[in-house]
This record gives C-alpha cells, sequence and structure tokens, in this order.
C-alpha cells in the first residue's frame, strides 16, 4: 500500500513536469510565424472587439469558430504559387493573408514598395534593386498592387515571370458584391473566403506603409537585409498598450482620408518622413551623416541632430533619440569599433540602424498601424440592411427587404439575389429564403400576435441583423407599403323617392417620411398619386375609383377610406360622409361596416367590405348592397403590381 | 479529499521543478548548442554560428583577405578602408572580443551579435547570403 502510494506521488510528479512541458512547447511554438500574421491577427482582433462601436456596424458580427473553405497558399515559392483549399475562421484568414501577400516572395519583393516622395526620378515603385537579380522590375508600387482600384493590373504580367493580381482590395469587394448574388452556398464561401484573404493581402500592404524600408525605396534583399523587420519577428514584438505610443494626430488624419490611395500614401509619408533605415541616416553627428544608399539625393527627412526641437544624443549609449508625444525613440547609434578612440571617441559619422534602434522604432510604427488598420476592415464592409417589412398573421406570409445602400468603396447599385434567414426570435425558429432583387418573402415559418422576427444575412462568418419586427393583426401599414395601386371597385347606383343620388367614394392617404409623428394627411388627390374615375357605363351612377402611388412616397402612416354620399333630393343635395382609419380596424377579418345614412335618407344602410389581391381571392367583394331595392357592389383592392 | 491536496502537491512540484530546469542559465544558451535554445525562424543559427567563428578566426589570423571575404558590400564600403588601417593589436582585439558574443537576436536573414566593448554592449551583424552563408553587414 504505501508503495503504491510513493509511485502514485512520482506519478503526479511527472505529470506537473510533463504539464510543464507541454505548456513550453505550445507557446514557443508561437513565434514560427512571420510578423505580418502577428498584425493581421492583432489588427483583426482589435477590429472584432470594436467592430460594434462603428455606427454602420452596429448590427454586423463575426463568428470567431465558423470555418470558411477556400483557396489558400499551401506552399511557399520564390517565383511560383502553390495552392489549395484551406478551412480558417474570418480571423485565420485574415492572418492567412498576411502571409500569402509575399507569395511568392521574389516576385512580391519588386511589388511592395511605395515612396510617398517619388524621390528616384518621380517614381513610387522600387528602383533599388541589385543588379543581376535576373527578375523584370514590373514597375509597380505597392498602393497600386493592393488597391487595384485603377482597373486590372497589367503591369508585370507579361514577360518570363508574369504575375496577376488576384487579391487586391477590389478584388476582395467584387466577390463580396458576387456572393450577395450566389446561391450555390459551397460557391458563396469560397467567395468570402477570397474576400477575407483579400482583405488580408491589403493589411499586409497598409503594414508596408509603416514599416520604413517599404517606403524609403530601400530593397533591402537577402544579401543586405535591413534590420527592422528582423528585429520584430515574434508576437511578443507587438505593443501592448498602442495608444501609449502612437500619434493620435496622424490616426485621425490617415482616418479621415475617404480615398483609400489617400490613407495608404499619409501612414507612408508619416513613416517615410520620421524614420529611418540603416541605409537611409541622414542629418548630423560627430560630422555630416550620409545615408549610403543615395548618398548624394538623402531624403530631407528625419534629418539626425544631436539637439533641438525633439532631438536629443546620449552620449554615454552612443544613440541619437527622437521624441514622439511623450516618449523618446531610438533613432540610430554612431558607435564604431573602428572608429579613432582618441579622436572621436569611437563615433563615426556612418550611423546606422542596429536591432535595439529598430525594436524602439517599432513601437510608435506599429502602434500607428494598429491605431488605423481597423478602420480599413471597416471599409470593406458593404451597407447591409436586412429588413422585416411585414408580417400578416392571417396567411402567414412575412416579407422583407435587403437593402444594399451605395457607400464610396460600393458606387454602384447592388441587388441581393442570395439567402435570407429570417427568424422567429420569439418561437426560436428559423427559415432561410432566397431573394430577389433585394426582396423576399416567405410562409414558411410559423409566428403570431406579438412575435418578433428578424432578417438575416448570414455568409462566409459574416452575420448582419436587422432590426426586430412585432408582428400585430391590424398594422396595414405594411401592406400599404407594398401597394402600387389601391383600387376602389363598386358603385351603388339608388334611387330615393324617385331622384337620382350618387355614391361617391373618396380616399384619404398620409403620406409621410418614415418616423414623422402626427403627420397630417389631405384627402383627395395629392402629389404623390392621382385618383381616376371610370365610369363602367354599366349603370347611371356606376362608378370606380383607382387611386395609384407614384415611385415618390416613401411609407404612409395611415389610411382613411372615406365613404360620402350625395343626395340629391328634389334639388337639394345633403352630404353623408363616414371615415374609417383603416389602421384601426381588422382587415382581415371579413371586415364589415357599415355606414350610416343621415337621417333624412330613412333607415338603410351600406356594408362593404375590404379584401386584399391575394391570389385565389375575389379581388372586390360581391356583398350585396341594398337600400330601396337597389343592388351594387364596393370594395376596395390592394394591388402590388 | 488528502489524497487530492497531496496529487496537487506533486502535481505542483513537478511543474516547478521543470520550470527551474528550464531557467537554469547553466542547462543551455552556451555558443556551442544555440540552435536549440531560439526559436525557429527560418535562420539558420548552427550556419550563421560557423560562419561568425570564420569571421573570428580571420580577425584572430590577422588574416585580411579573409576578413574582406566576410564583408558584405555595403560593409565592405564601411569597414574596409577602417581594417585595412588598423593594427594587428585592435584586429586581435575584435577577434577576443568577438569570442564572447552573445547573440541580441534574429529574424529569417538577419542576425546580431554582441560582445562587450568599454563596459557597454556593442553589436555586430550578419547578413543571410543567397548561398546560405552569413556575411558581415555591419561592424
Amino acid at each position: 500500500m504505501r508503495k503504491g502510494s510513493r509511485i502514485l506521488k512520482i506519478g503526479y510528479f511527472i505529470c506537473g513536469m510533463l504539464f510543464y512541458g507541454f505548456l513550453a512547447i505550445l507557446l514557443s511554438s508561437y513565434g514560427n510565424r512571420p510578423m505580418h500574421e502577428f498584425i493581421n491577427e492583432r489588427i483583426a482582433g482589435d477590429f472584432l472587439k470594436k467592430m460594434n462601436q462603428y455606427p454602420e456596424l452596429k448590427d454586423y458580427s463575426i463568428s470567431a469558430s465558423d470555418k470558411i473553405l477556400g483557396v489558400g497558399v499551401t506552399v511557399k515559392g520564390g517565383r511560383t504559387i502553390t495552392e489549395g483549399e484551406m478551412s480558417f475562421t474570418f480571423k485565420d484568414w485574415i492572418k492567412h493573408g498576411g502571409f500569402s501577400a509575399d507569395e511568392p516572395e521574389w516576385l512580391m519583393a519588386l511589388r511592395h514598395f511605395y515612396d510617398p516622395k517619388s524621390l528616384d526620378g518621380g517614381k513610387k515603385y522600387l528602383t533599388d534593386i541589385p543588379l543581376g537579380l535576373g527578375i523584370a522590375n514590373p514597375e509597380i508600387d505597392i498602393v497600386e498592387w493592393a488597391l487595384e482600384d485603377q482597373g486590372e493590373i497589367t503591369k508585370g504580367t507579361t514577360g518570363a515571370n508574369p504575375l496577376f493580381q488576384k487579391y487586391s482590395w477590389m478584388d476582395g469587394k467584387n466577390s463580396i458584391i458576387a456572393a450577395m448574388s450566389e446561391k450555390d452556398k459551397p460557391i458563396r464561401e469560397k467567395l468570402m473566403a477570397h474576400a477575407w484573404r483579400s482583405l488580408g493581402e491589403t493589411l499586409h500592404a497598409l503594414g508596408d506603409m509603416a514599416c520604413p524600408v517599404h517606403v524609403r525605396n530601400d530593397g533591402h534583399p537577402t544579401g543586405d537585409s535591413d534590420p527592422y523587420e528582423n528585429a520584430i519577428t515574434l508576437a511578443t514584438h507587438i505593443p501592448t498598450k498602442p495608444v501609449d505610443y502612437w500619434d493620435q494626430n496622424l490616426i485621425d488624419r490617415v482616418k479621415s482620408k475617404e480615398n483609400l490611395r489617400d490613407f495608404f500614401h499619409e501612414l507612408a509619408v508619416y513613416t517615410n518622413e520620421n524614420f529611418f533605415t540603416n541605409q537611409t541616416v541622414h542629418g548630423i553627428g560627430i560630422d555630416t551623416i550620409k545615408p549610403s544608399l543615395r548618398p548624394d539625393k538623402p531624403y530631407s527627412l528625419p534629418y539626425v541632430r544631436e539637439g533641438g526641437a525633439d532631438w536629443k544624443y546620449e552620449a554615454d549609449e552612443f544613440t541619437f533619440y527622437k521624441k514622439f508625444g511623450n516618449n523618446w525613440v531610438k533613432m540610430c547609434k554612431d558607435r564604431y569599433y573602428f572608429a579613432n578612440v582618441v579622436a572621436t571617441g569611437r563615433r563615426t559619422p556612418k550611423a546606422y540602424v542596429d536591432l535595439d534602434v529598430a525594436e524602439s522604432q517599432s513601437k510608435v510604427l506599429l502602434s500607428n498601424l494598429i491605431g488605423v488598420a481597423p478602420d480599413l476592415i471597416r471599409r470593406f464592409f458593404p451597407a447591409i440592411k436586412p429588413i422585416v417589412e411585414g408580417a400578416d398573421p392571417i396567411t402567414q406570409e412575412i416579407f422583407g427587404t435587403i437593402r444594399l445602400d451605395k457607400s464610396s468603396e460600393y458606387p454602384k447599385d447592388v441587388k441581393y439575389n442570395s439567402w435570407v434567414l429570417v427568424y422567429n426570435k420569439t418561437a426560436g425558429k428559423f427559415v432561410e429564403v432566397a431573394a430577389a432583387n433585394g426582396i423576399f418573402s416567405t410562409s414558411d415559418l410559423s409566428f403570431k400576435k406579438g412575435d418578433e422576427l428578424q432578417a438575416y444575412v448570414v455568409m462566409g462568418g459574416l452575420q448582419v441583423a436587422g432590426e426586430k419586427y412585432k408582428v400585430t393583426d391590424s398594422d396595414l401599414r405594411n401592406l400599404i407599403n407594398k401597394t402600387k395601386i389601391i383600387q376602389i371597385i363598386g358603385g351603388v347606383p339608388v334611387k330615393y323617392n324617385n331622384s337620382t343620388q350618387f355614391v361617391g367614394h373618396h380616399i384619404g392617404v398620409e403620406f409621410c417620411l418614415g418616423g414623422e409623428p402626427g403627420c397630417q394627411g389631405s384627402f383627395g388627390p395629392g402629389p404623390t398619386y392621382t385618383v381616376r374615375r371610370d365610369n363602367q357605363g354599366g349603370g347611371t351612377n356606376y362608378e370606380q375609383l383607382y387611386l395609384e402611388f407614384d415611385q415618390s412616397y416613401k411609407t404612409i402612416r395611415r389610411f382613411v377610406y372615406r365613404f360620402e354620399v350625395d343626395v340629391e333630393s328634389s334639388g337639394i343635395i345633403t352630404k353623408s360622409m363616414t371615415e374609417i382609419d383603416l389602421n384601426d380596424i381588422p382587415l382581415y377579418e371579413n371586415l364589415t361596416h357599415t355606414v350610416h345614412y343621415s337621417s333624412n335618407l330613412s333607415n338603410g344602410s351600406f356594408k362593404y367590405n375590404f379584401y386584399r389581391n391575394e391570389p385565389g381571392t375575389t379581388p372586390w367583394t360581391q356583398n350585396v348592397t341594398e337600400y330601396d331595392g337597389a343592388k351594387g357592389n364596393i370594395g376596395i383592392l390592394f394591388r402590388t403590381q | 479529499m488528502s489524497s487530492l491536496n497531496i496529487a496537487w502537491k506533486y502535481l505542483l512540484l513537478g511543474f516547478g521543478v521543470a520550470l527551474l530546469i528550464h531557467l537554469n542559465p547553466f542547462s543551455g544558451c552556451s555558443k556551442e548548442d544555440i540552435a536549440q535554445d531560439y526559436p525557429d525562424l527560418g535562420l539558420d543559427l548552427a550556419r550563421a554560428e560557423e560562419d561568425a567563428e570564420k569571421l573570428e578566426k580571420a580577425f584572430s589570423e590577422l588574416n585580411r583577405p579573409a576578413i574582406y571575404e566576410m564583408l558584405t558590400d555595403q560593409a565592405f564600403e564601411r569597414s574596409a578602408e577602417d581594417i585595412s588601417l588598423s593594427s594587428y593589436d585592435l584586429l586581435l582585439q575584435f577577434a577576443k572580443d568577438f569570442d564572447k558574443r552573445k547573440i541580441v537576436g534574429y529574424g529569417d536573414e538577419f542576425i546580431e551579435f554582441s560582445f562587450d566593448l568599454d563596459g557597454l554592449p556593442y553589436t555586430v551583424d550578419f547578413a543571410l547570403q543567397e548561398d546560405g552563408s552569413f556575411k558581415l553587414s555591419r561592424l
């Protein structure tokens, strides 16, 4: 028994050690991924946290667990790209885009530069290319490459190493548009995976705008690597509290740019004007500091110096500092082993950037990137508004629209033609229905008065929720909002004391813009509809009234049917009138409403019913009305087409 | 209840001992086995160390052509003249100082070493070349 207990203790002890080993392996394996993936992952995470703070995305959410099958890069390559099917969450596709944007590496390496100063003869693309590289310069900068906002890219698509852009910002947005018209779900998911990967690749491009070598025309090829990208290799290099380092003015300036080119350019200018690469340090220290790259044509900014506004030199560290907000950032060093100890104190005018300096700079640069990048993701989403517009508890029909509002990123008129999820929140049941031209309807989801209904668009892990719609049994507005023609049919030829009495029908409609309380309407023909009165010729006083809406109305708050009888008797006209607010009556309960004539018409009543033009129903009443032996019909017909 | 406590106690003890072994500076980090002690970022640490050793040897043997051979174009432009003008003593001193190097950090194409100079750390950089070797890109 004692021996057993000892073995057990040793077992626990070994388990503890193994558990530590497991944790150590798990955590250290984090270090195996390139920085762009870490940054993209961080930015996507930050975006998801604040997504609902953007007013236009308050009803948007993105699943953390839904995996979307698409095409990713499976094998790294120099001149060729190897792709295959992969399944990732939204966040992991963004992360993957951080990696795939560099593939195939040799060809992409020439396309990932943007000089906002166009220092080399007005060129923004990379010109610092080593001789004998064996690959032609595609002469395209990364902003043009990543955004593809000026038409399909043709530069670099011919010759020995052609490369076509398939994952630009524009390509990604086009995939979202295509997904919104795609009913085949696997295809739709592939389109969304493509969109997310394209977004990730665009984020990579934005990341390069915060990387000095990429905005200072410093090619840094293999064999001549720059310290900056080698200094920030682990997730731990990403600032934990970027707000302490970022430049709020810059962030506000970048985010205010409506055009994405300007968005990228602004960040590139800031990085270019404020940071060095190892080969472009310029200024004055122990002597004039000339950059080793283009020494006769340096960037004018930044200009390193030992003192003055926002600059200082720490002699015991041999380090130049520049102030960014409240932080002093290391800009370069000038300590040199082979410098003359007596004459210079081991200082050199060949100042340089080492890992220590690069890491110090990265705190500001990465923080700025983290500050602006979520706004780029925000712009990627189209304005989708799923709306349940009505629900008829009698016919069990739910209808609505998927509204796609235009925006600066989605300026074209697009109609939604894919799946809509209609959800009865109260009952916890849903159905999927296909929309056509943005309109959907279904009778497959049961509901009752008082239930809350919602429409959703769900694709590629993205979910857009519509506002809740509460089912009532007398809300005629929904019907009227769908109605194009309201037709009142019928008439009653009546005679009284051998005199002809005319029966007329008038409709009053209040036209209001949505949500305006207490709007007042007017009776009779208004500016937004026309009334046509047809004499059917069947009887002297038999007539039809048509009310046809034009396209200018938005919402009808109230609909009033006014029944008016003009009685002519011995040359005297007496008016009798009844108004019914159709919102107040239970429309679909085979309404019978009695209109009482004025007292001088003796006792009589007039009955009419309201119907709507459901298929298979009689569009207007056959309800016989009798008055003094006369017979007639009256009905109202709502026509939606 | 008491057997559960014992289980936890020994689990924690095992965890703690493993942690101590991991943190022990003598359990790794020597120049010889650096490749096993740093995260794999795609850089061949063993090769980097081998080429650093080669540079150290060139300095210690006062073999200037071999030193120049180990310099990238940028480093050659920056330092070749200074090396040619340096005394043998200084070159030997560099070899001695460089022998005490430690890795500051590295990426997939670049590695930085530091050693003590006048009581302060001094850094030198090596860059990966197309053929997989490393050359001194700044000293």
